[in-house]
């Protein structure tokens, strides 16, 4: 393996490491453009190249398709395949969890209407997706990937979409045995959602993740989540939306974003990346800059 | 089943009410029916309702409820308001707090927290015009030309949104709409930053906000 996926093994296993790994779980098609590539396997190797990135993550699916609300585009196995061949980078797939898939078929809108009527039905549907789920996670661990990222929104912006107690009872099944399954395959377990998991972070430990994704700082407070859970979970954040905005870069933005390094180093665990993924706009230099400020930031 | 108006009607708005606030949905509706058919002043109920709608907002405020239990309350109060319309006077049931427009900003097809304000806006009585996904600016400014709401959200979650928020309030301004109208912003990132950067009147952070920002800025308490 290369020296960036040592790197980004090491900070899994909170040991120390010479530079902070860096990552993104989605670069989006118009990203890709803006740097003169086309969204495929060799233009996202060669944007990670650009950046200076230590994780190759590709959103996987059965069929390769278009993300069509925030563009970007999904993978399929053979693909996968072809990036566990070419590549010695630290590999993961991305993979939507059931209730993700659900509510992309169903429409969130139209789960959360009928949530408290039709849980049982509900139940049915997640357990059919979670068959597809459990199929992808298998094949994934077969090509070797290095880490497994499940993605399910499961909150908005003040506290999950429905009761933790309803995570627990109908989702718990899939995540822990999803988790074992990796573990048994030597793979890393992340989990993703956008919003504030604050309340759920309990239940994601107790169900043996290895560290969260693309978590926003703003509404999960990672200063106090590392000291709670520092050495249990690796996270990968630090970058928040509003300091990608088009606009320069604020004074504030600046000195929260140095603020969010120098606390998440300490103790190893964290790996930079954006809370939301990077899809359109011109991020690249911004990006870049953001790098070069962490590693002197590491540097102490 | 509940019958008629046994139990007198300040004990059967009070069970109307707890049975509301606790996503009984079954024994609410019984209740509204037997109130309804009692004769029981339509208003009444309806501000049972109110009360009822008024706890859930403030258990999801403090964590207790999530959007299915907001969502269902708001349900309830739909299919009682049904009930009582009937029974209402023409000028009441035409009578709506004020009048909403709401729409997803051009470049951006989220529609999930449009859809929830637009919904619990449309349940606490507001006349909610929702013109959907990627709208362009010029699209909200006819918009508020015909439809003259209080009030305006532009939702988006993307932050990419954040400059088009900025055209559509610039757009409103140049067809000299902006004092006719508050803007309220929502979606995944706002902040008060962005509220600023956009030039909106206030943000969001979830659907229960949005309401109560518009409640607030036509004045009901």
């Amino acid at each position: 393996m290369s020296n960036s996926g040592e790197i980004v093994k090491k900070a899994f296993e909170h040991r120390s490491v010479g530079y902070l790994p860096r990552g993104e779980l989605w670069l989006g098609t118009d990203l890709l453009r803006k740097a003169n590539l086309e969204d495929n396997l060799k233009g996202h190797l060669a944007l990670i190249k650009r950046l200076g990135q230590d994780i190759l993550c590709l959103p996987l699916s059965n069929d390769i398709s278009i993300n069509k609300g925030l563009g970007y585009r999904y993978f399929n196995l053979k693909e996968l395949e072809e990036a566990s061949r070419m590549s010695d980078i630290f590999l993961s797939a991305l993979i939507d969890g059931p209730f993700q898939r659900l509510a992309e078929k169903r429409g969130l809108m139209k789960i959360l209407t009928g949530w408290k009527r039709e849980k049982h039905e509900f139940a049915k549907e997640y357990k059919k997706e979670r068959a597809e789920v459990d199929i992808l996670i298998k094949r994934c661990l077969e090509l070797s990937v290095d880490a497994v990222i499940i993605a399910d929104d499961l909150a908005g912006e003040r506290s999950p979409f429905v009761d933790p107690y309803d995570i627990q009872d109908l989702f718990f099944p899939f995540y822990t045995q999803a988790v074992s399954e990796i573990h048994r395959g030597h793979s890393y377990a992340m989990f993703h959602s956008c919003g504030n998991i604050t309340m759920l972070i309990p239940q994601l430990v107790s169900y043996g993740f290895d560290g969260l994704a693309a978590i926003q700082h703003r509404t999960n407070d990672l200063i106090s989540l590392k000291e709670k859970y520092g050495s249990s979970l690796t996270l990968m954040a630090g970058i928040e939306a509003e300091i990608l905005e088009t606009e320069k870069m604020s004074l504030s933005g600046l000195k929260e974003y140095e603020r969010l390094i120098r606390s998440l180093t300490p103790g190893g665990g964290f790996i930079i990346c954006s809370c939301s993924g990077l899809y359109s706009g011109d991020f690249l230099e911004r990006v870049q800059e953001l790098y070069r400020i962490a590693d002197e930031l590491f540097r102490g | 089943m509940v019958k008629g108006n046994q139990g007198g009607g300040k004990n059967m708005s009070e069970k109307l009410v707890d049975a509301m606030t606790n996503m009984r949905e079954i024994e609410a509706l019984e209740i509204a029916k037997a109130l309804v058919n009692g004769d029981e002043d339509p208003i009444k109920i309806l501000d049972d309702c109110t009360k009822a709608m008024e706890t859930v907002g403030k258990r999801f405020e403090a964590g207790e409820y999530f959007l299915p239990e907001l969502m269902m309350a708001g349900e309830i109060l739909r299919q009682i308001s049904e009930m009582v319309k009937p029974k209402l006077k023409g000028e009441l049931t035409s009578k709506k707090r004020g009048k909403v427009l709401i729409g997803t900003v051009e470049g951006d097809i989220h529609d999930i927290g449009k859809d929830i304000v637009s919904f619990l806006l449309d349940v606490d009585g507001f006349e909610v015009r929702n013109i959907g996904i990627d709208v362009p600016p010029g699209k909200f400014v006819e918009e508020i030309k015909d439809f003259k709401p209080q009030v305006v959200g532009l939702s988006g979650l993307l932050t990419l949104a954040y400059d088009s928020m900025k055209k559509t309030v610039q757009a409103i301004e140049e067809a000299g709409l902006r004092n006719s109208v508050k803007i309220m912003i929502g979606g995944g990132q706002m902040s008060e930053r962005v509220k600023e950067f956009v030039g909106a009147d206030a943000f969001g952070k979830d659907a229960m906000e949005g309401v109560t920002l518009a409640k607030k800025w036509i004045g009901i308490k």
